[in-house]
């Protein structure tokens, strides 16, 4: 296990153990080695990006950390412990919250109860407690609708709040998607092309909300991005994928200058 | 059934739709497939509806003869079982076609019970409770299965449930029936139609405000996450096999009760009362009413009470053809149910008449 020194003071050492340590994982599909033993760490609050050219194998990991996919070999921990094998509702209910590439949102439900849906976690109400709406309930509903408003708010989302998702587009149900993940407050965001859709101010618009949020609730986001800018704007490091292995780490700067990165892109662009 | 309204898309706070000014021409089949968000009332004006509704049907019973108390009652405990089986395929997108298996459970369960010495009012409870344990066990290995095979391996159990209830002859006394006393406790001067009607009131406005609270909020949107984004609701925090056996237990609770007051009602039941054709019924209900609706599912129980008897008067054989085309015009013609053809005709006065709506609508 890798451990991070961060020193804070002269002579205070505070030693972090990353939040999430992703360790030489493998995961092929038929020939196809989709994830070829990378590794990687995000600790408590940084915000890392994951970036490589189409087929590198982020959605894959994505997947794997969310035990969507099954690793053939390798390790994720998280917080200590090991998520392989861990059913995807108690990953989630870690505190690890995500978004899809291509959207996972609940298309007929307006943007407002699919955001409220992300407060599954965080919030109470089984069976009978739902039945007999017991005061419990109601007040994590209405503690639930005003986060998700605030959420709404930052995204720029209030006005489409009572449409059905499905109706807008891309770029806005991408945000919807955002809104519903932080909106329970996870320790680990997981963000899948926030800004596909998105045109350039709504871009550097978007990098502020991450950044401002991560930073207030102290959140570790590792976020898959092709646009460059964004990238530079929020990341504290960088981490480069190919063909399924670590190709690069480093500050997005130097990474974004390094050979085999701009190799690795100009490669697939040809 | 791809085309679904559900409680949690029906907001009456949705924004109304810009009135446009002059309403394009639509054909009435159109018209009939248009989705219909509930009527946007404000909250003493669906107060009263439902009090008036709920008073209306407490009088019923004293002023009618008792055969129309006893369609009055079935209405009511069909209406239940409806409402539970709304929560399971309407919101929950898991298909039941067995739940007369769990109708009987309940109904057995106020029979033996009753039997026992236990007064029949007092077994209902029960017959929720045994409903609900069965339910729970026949969910756990099924409800890993999905769509086709789940409606397959329901399908078997309304087949084997009379050929069961005939097996286990010790305890349902098989083929020969079981009798029930459905009378009012000695201290309460009511006859036996009227009591049971008016017990089959107070459950069903149980089931509808519990129902109600089911479909909305937290657990309702995890309902409705699972029916269209299983995966999505697991990486939300779901556990999303769990929540669909609590579901389709409580469904079953939902048919157990009903089952209870049915045998109540008839107080006397057999094998034949709980057949496949009971079943199909009740998925025609939601169908009819509005799937995915609460108050849907009364009107599909009403219409379901009615039109048979009414076909049934013709021939006794059309009660099964008629189910089968109702379905058919229904899925087809009428995807919103009558709920939806309710709402549609209603809005334009909903629209018309402010002081129906909530303060923040006019
Ligand atoms: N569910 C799947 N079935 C088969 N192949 C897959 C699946 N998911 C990903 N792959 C393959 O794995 C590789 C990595 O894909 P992906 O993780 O989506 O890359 P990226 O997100 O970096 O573009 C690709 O070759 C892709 O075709
Ligand atoms: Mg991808």
């Amino acid at each position: 296990m890798r451990i991070i020194r961060l020193d804070t003071g002269p002579d205070s050492p505070l030693v972090i153990r990353p939040l999430l340590e992703v360790d030489d994982i493998h995961l092929s599909f038929g020939g196809v080695r989709a994830l070829d033993g990378p590794g990687l760490t995000v600790a408590p609050g940084e915000i890392v990006g994951l970036i490589g050219p189409n087929g590198a194998g982020k959605t894959s990991l994505f997947n794997c950390i969310s035990g969507l996919y099954a690793p053939d070999s390798g390790s994720i921990r998280f917080a200590g412990a090991e998520l392989i094998g861990m059913p995807r509702h108690r990953i989630a209910r870690l505190g690890i919250g995500r978004t899809f590439q291509n959207l996972g949102l609940i298309p007929r439900l307006p943007v407002l109860h699919n955001v409220l849906a992300g407060t599954y976690r965080t919030t109470r109400g089984g069976f009978w407690a739902t039945a007999l709406a017991l005061p419990q309930v109601a007040r994590d509903e209405e503690q639930a609708t005003r986060d998700a408003l605030k959420l709404l708010h930052s995204l720029d989302l209030v006005d489409v709040a009572l449409e059905p998702v499905g109706t807008l587009p891309f770029g806005t149900q991408k945000r919807v998607e955002l809104a519903r993940a932080l909106v329970g407050e996870p320790r680990l965001l997981l963000v899948d092309e926030p800004a596909n859709g998105l045109v350039h101010a709504e871009v550097m618009e978007l990098a502020d909300t991450i950044r401002r949020l991560a930073s207030e609730r102290n959140m570790a986001v590792l976020v898959v991005e092709h646009h460059m800018g964004l990238v530079r704007s929020i990341c504290d490091r960088v981490v480069v994928l190919d063909f399924g292995r670590l190709l690069a780490e480093g500050k997005p700067r130097e990474v974004a200058n390094d050979p085999r990165v701009v190799e690795a892109y100009l490669g697939t662009a040809a | 059934m791809t085309t679904q309204l559900d409680e949690q898309t029906e907001r009456a706070d949705a924004p109304e739709p810009a009135a446009p000014a002059r309403a394009p021409r639509i054909t009435p089949v159109e018209w009939l497939r248009t989705p219909r968000p509930p009527l946007p009332l404000s909250k003493p004006v669906s107060l009263t509806l439902g009090a008036a509704g709920v008073v209306a049907l407490a009088i019923v019973p004293f002023v009618n003869p008792s055969w129309v108390n006893l369609h009055v009652a079935l209405v009511l405990i069909f209406a239940i079982v409806a409402m539970g089986l709304n929560l399971l395929v309407g919101m929950g997108g898991q298909v039941s076609l067995g739940h007369a298996a769990f109708f009987a459970v309940g109904a057995y369960t106020t029979a033996v019970v009753g039997a026992a010495g236990v007064p029949a009012v007092a077994t209902l409870p029960l017959a929720g409770a045994v409903a609900f344990a069965i339910g729970w066990l026949f969910g756990i290995p099924a409800l890993r299965l999905q769509g086709l095979q789940l409606g397959l391996v329901t399908l078997a159990l309304a087949l084997v449930t009379p050929p069961a209830i005939r097996q286990l002859d010790e305890i349902t006394r098989g083929s020969r029936g079981i009798g029930i006393d459905g009378d009012a406790p000695a201290w309460i001067p009511l006859d036996q139609d009227q009591w049971v009607t008016l017990l089959a009131l107070a459950a069903f406005v149980l089931a509808w405000i519990a129902t109600a609270r089911f479909a909305r909020g937290r657990l309702g949107r995890s309902f409705v996450a699972i029916r269209d984004a299983e995966l999505v609701a697991e990486t939300l925090g779901v556990a999303v096999q769990r929540t669909k056996v609590r579901l389709f237990a409580t469904s079953a609770a939902y048919a157990g009760v009903g089952g209870g007051l049915y045998a109540m009602l008839l107080e006397f039941i057999g094998p034949e009362n709980f057949g496949l054709t009971l079943s199909i019924s009740f998925i025609t209900m939601i169908v009819v009413g509005g799937i995915a609706t609460v108050p849907g599912a009364v009107l599909g129980a009403a219409f379901v009470q009615a039109v048979p008897a009414i076909a049934g008067e013709i021939d006794p054989a059309a009660a099964g053809f008629t189910y089968g085309v109702v379905l058919l015009l229904f899925v087809f013609f009428v995807p919103f149910g009558l709920i939806g053809v309710i709402r549609g005709a209603l809005r334009p006065l909903v629209d018309r008449v402010p002081w129906l709506r909530p303060r923040r609508l006019r």
